[in-house]
């Protein structure tokens, strides 16, 4: 507890908001697994297209859904794949990134080039590379966002192991005979967490962004899976006569997006 | 100039990479077009046929290179959907997403820049730090849905526009670049407080530094100071994140045109890659990445002849 206040106390006020905001999407997201108002699925076509009411606090869409159960098991499907895509991107962009800083000699020439290429072209467009060869879907989505999200990892990761590759401490774990692997992996890459958890960070951010921008293309998640961006590109048909439907999920796409964008302010205004 | 030319270099190489990267993804990993383009009931003589009509017989960097030599000269194949060429079909697009992308362009250089002086200036008053959270929050919010809100506050709201009127650039070239404003605010708003933020940041720090202190204690006024001599620092740096912009303004339009109705580039995109249309797919592909990073390049150069301390090397 005393670390947690430490460590709480040590970040700006950035950093409180967006970590109260997400602590309260969390929670939401956790409650809405085992309990939900209405089934997000189900339609009830006598309350179609109705406003806000005590009853569906959210309205209800074209189809009778309540709006509110929507966003909220909405919510789940862009969490999880952020956070497959941030696991896939974050995991194997840090192995490459550490064996190529580490290793460096041709082999760090070869992938940087590689990524240095990658990271100039919108990761977006990367993703669409991909789910226009795997088709879409909620692993497709995963898959293709995460392998975009590999170069700028790596950069990270490349850049700090190479800052730390002749410190005392990892040349005594050499002269001790430590073998290359055991060095990046338990020497250098827990000095090199704080600088990979901003990274996460903001990957969180971007992926919530990507996920839904996919998604409202219509070439992200697929039905009965409702992303929060696959909602918006539903109810786009709809705006004019039930514009809740539309600024029901937005809103709280962006509070999960503020919510991950203050929370790595914090570590962008320290130049990390 | 030996930089210059070594960057023109690396330009050629990792287009070359990039063209090859998307050839081997669209081209040999989808498996047989010949296939793919006379459909499952096509006997095996219709196929071979086609095969060797196409050339897909060949070796493989036969393919590669007669495909490239192809894309100088302007013949970018055929798409399988339509029988068309893909130089027919993107022709008409191409203008659509080009003048969107320079209206936001445009919107974002002349708007960021005073904002960023503005939020630079009264960074240390209420309104700044208002302000500041509020480019934080514009940031956050992705271009389609400023899209949405656009439509809804501006045009059914207000009326300022009609929304989803589209106007041929054949009919009225001024109104087709007025219809397309509302999209271009989308994909600029975003950018403009990214770019303002960093402009702010920038005249922070560079009213640190100790040429500033020199300048007040020779008894120059703080609005000199400001315009002449932080400012012309603060603002180099903003060129590269202009730059950087180009792309993200370009992977925004994909999104934007799908949500303004405006049949540009990305719309074409989307509904190939639900066709799986892959000789379009990927034209297009390699068209967004080629202007990405030649934009990339000119804006390392530009900035390297404005700044000489800079040097290319990373």
């Amino acid at each position: 507890m005393r670390r947690f206040k430490r460590f709480w106390n040590k970040r700006n006020h950035y950093f409180h908001v967006g970590a109260i905001l997400l602590a309260i999407l969390f929670l939401g997201i956790l409650v809405s697994y085992f309990w939900l108002p209405y089934d997000p699925n189900a339609m009830d076509f006598s309350v179609a297209n109705s406003g806000l009411s005590l009853r569906h606090i959210m309205g209800t869409d074209e189809f009778g859904r309540d709006v509110f159960s929507r966003v909220m098991s909405g919510m789940q499907d862009t969490f999880i794949i952020a956070f497959g895509v941030v696991a896939v991107g974050g995991l194997i962009g840090a192995v490459v990134g550490s064996l190529s800083g580490y290793l460096g000699g041709w082999l760090d020439e070869v992938i940087m080039r590689l990524n240095d290429t990658l990271i100039s072209i919108p990761s977006i467009l990367l993703a669409l590379v991909m789910i226009s060869l795997v088709g879409a879907g909620k692993y497709n989505v995963i898959v293709a966002l995460g392998i975009a999200f590999i170069p700028s990892f790596a950069r990270l990761v490349r850049g700090e192991v190479i800052k730390v590759k002749d410190a005392e401490y990892v040349r005594s774990a050499r002269l001790m005979g430590a073998g290359k692997l055991r060095i990046i992996f338990i020497h250098i890459f827990p000095n090199i967490f704080p600088t990979w958890m901003a990274g996460v960070a903001v990957g969180f951010n971007n992926a919530v962004l990507a996920e839904s921008g996919l998604s409202f293309l219509g070439i992200g998640v697929s039905p009965p899976d409702a992303s929060l961006g696959r909602m918006l590109a539903e109810a786009q048909g709809v705006m004019f006569s039930s514009p809740w439907c539309v600024i029901a999920p937005g809103f709280f796409l962006i509070l999960l997006i503020i919510g991950f964008s203050f929370v790595s302010e914090n570590y962008s205004e320290k130049g990390v | 100039m030996k930089q210059i030319i070594r960057r023109l270099i690396a330009l050629v190489l990792t287009l070359l990479l990039i063209s090859f990267l998307i050839f081997v993804i669209f081209q040999i990993i989808p498996g047989d077009g010949a296939v793919s383009r006379l459909g499952t009931n096509a006997t095996p003589e219709q196929i071979a046929a086609l095969r060797k009509e196409l050339h897909l017989d060949d070796p493989f960097f036969k393919r590669y290179f007669n495909w490239l030599f192809g894309l100088f000269r302007g013949d970018f194949g055929n798409s399988y959907k339509y029988d068309r060429s893909v130089a027919e079909l993107i022709g008409g697009k191409l203008k659509v997403t080009f003048f969107l992308a320079m209206e936001s362009f445009l919107l974002i250089v002349l708007i960021s820049l005073p904002v960023g002086i503005f939020l630079g200036r009264t960074a240390k008053k209420p309104i700044g730090a208002v302000l500041h959270v509020t480019t934080q929050i514009f940031m956050a919010v992705p271009s389609f849905f400023t899209g949405i809100l656009i439509i809804l506050i501006f045009g059914l709201g207000l009326k300022l526009f009609v929304p989803y009127y589209f106007v041929r650039p054949e009919n009225s070239f001024f109104g087709f670049l007025a219809c397309m404003i509302p999209g271009a605010f989308a994909i600029a708003i975003p950018k403009i407080s990214m770019v303002s933020r960093f402009l702010r940041t920038n005249v922070l720090e560079e009213s640190r530094k100790d040429y500033v202190r020199t300048a007040y204690s020779k008894g120059a006024g703080e609005k000199h100071v400001f315009y002449h001599h932080i400012l012309k620092n603060a603002i180099l740096p903003v060129i590269t994140i202009l730059g950087m912009t180009i792309a993200e303004i370009m992977a925004g339009s994909i999104v934007v045109e799908q949500v303004f109705g405006l049949p540009g580039l990305g719309q074409l995109l989307i509904s190939s890659i639900n066709t799986r249309d892959f000789p379009v797919v990927s034209v297009i592909i390699l068209y967004m990445a080629f202007v990405v990073i030649v934009m990339n390049t000119i804006v390392d150069i530009l900035y390297q002849c404005i700044d000489p301390r800079i040097t290319m090397e990373d």
